[in-house]
């Protein structure tokens, strides 16, 4: 049974590194499309860029936590404050979305 | 891949089956029970992966295309798909790291559901507004919409691009213009009137390679063409 789970252990390594790498060298050469990214129908977006940033920074410190502490039994929490700040910058992104469109149909 | 023998697979899967087979196989020591657990265990290990890595080089090689993994219907990079990709990177590489850890899987709180749960309506509310009306969208659109490929040997001619205005009340002026290339180094752009570019193909462009041209105007989707090396 060692074996078994080392063996699952090796292919996860391999197989999750691999996708993330590829899916990175990609963002990063081009190779998958991040033209427009910040762009809304009317220029830049400050609704795509502040969610941008807030999905940013609560990735990278949830990352930062699980790294932390690997032997922990659950999923590190998130506070509920983080989710509604989230929740709220999502909420900006769609709302700006949604009024771009609505402007843009009545002209 | 239509029409091609899809070899990777047929490899994965008798891989497997010969792994499972050898492992219950009665000339190793062991118990049936536990042989048998080994041999379905070590099978399924195989076939996941070997399916893993062929999509991997697939990728790779190209003849799967995630060009488009973040890209809008009506072009541009889609920021809920962006950061629908970030989370589930996140999320599974927590899990990941936990698992290797401890060997078990862990405990997954509410919180970090209805984070996954956020992330994943605002896709698809995204969608939903996009998609709602599209047909009243004013926007450009790009004539010819696709160029190439070339037949073998043959060299992409440089074509002239024409925007055009769509769901627009008529006599509506074409608006300023911005001509762009996703990929610059593959090709050049030329305006040559208000609505009007030329695009001249590079040269030493692996074949297969798509590159967008995009016309872009304040107020109006994008108009795009895609040229296939």
């Amino acid at each position: 049974m060692r074996g078994l789970v080392a063996l699952a252990r090796w292919e996860l390594i391999i197989l999750f590194t691999g996708f993330a790498a590829i899916i990175l060298a990609k963002l990063l050469a081009g190779g998958i499309r991040m033209t427009g990214l910040l762009q809304g129908t009317a220029g830049f977006s400050p609704g795509r860029a502040q969610l941008l940033v807030f999905t940013v920074f609560v990735a990278m410190d949830y990352l930062i936590r699980v790294i932390h502490s690997p032997s922990a039994t659950a999923l590190p929490s998130i506070s509920p404050a983080i989710v509604g700040v989230l929740g709220g910058s999502q909420a900006v992104y769609l709302g700006g979305k949604a009024w771009s469109l609505l402007r843009r149909n009545q002209q | 891949m239509k029409g091609k023998t899809n070899w990777e697979f047929t490899v994965a899967l008798v891989a497997a089956v010969i792994a499972a087979i050898l492992i219950a196989s009665p000339v190793l020591p062991g118990e049936p029970a536990l042989k048998l657990k080994l041999a379905i265990g070590y099978g399924l290990l195989i076939l996941v992966f070997m399916f893993g890595l062929a999509v991997l080089i697939e990728i790779v090689r190209g003849r799967i295309d995630i060009s488009e993994l973040l890209e809008e219907v009506d072009g541009g990079a889609s920021m809920s798909r962006f950061q629908l990709l970030i989370f589930t990177f996140v999320i599974a590489l927590s899990l990941f790291l936990m698992v290797a850890a401890q060997e078990k899987f862990p405990a997954v709180p509410p919180e970090v559901l209805t984070l996954l749960g956020i992330s994943a309506s605002t896709y698809a509310v995204s969608k939903g507004i996009q998609m709602s009306n599209p047909s009243q969208a004013a926007g450009l659109t790009l004539m010819p919409t696709t160029l190439g490929p070339p037949a073998a040997g043959a060299a992409l001619p440089a074509t002239s691009f024409t925007a055009s205005l769509v769901n627009t009340p008529p006599g509506t002026p074409m608006p300023a213009l911005t001509w762009s290339l996703d990929a610059p180094a593959h090709g050049t752009l030329t305006p040559q009137s208000s609505n009007i570019a030329l695009y001249t193909p590079a040269t030493g462009i692996a074949s297969g390679t798509k590159v967008t041209i995009r016309a872009q105007a304040a107020g109006y989707e994008d108009g795009t063409a895609v040229v296939t090396y």
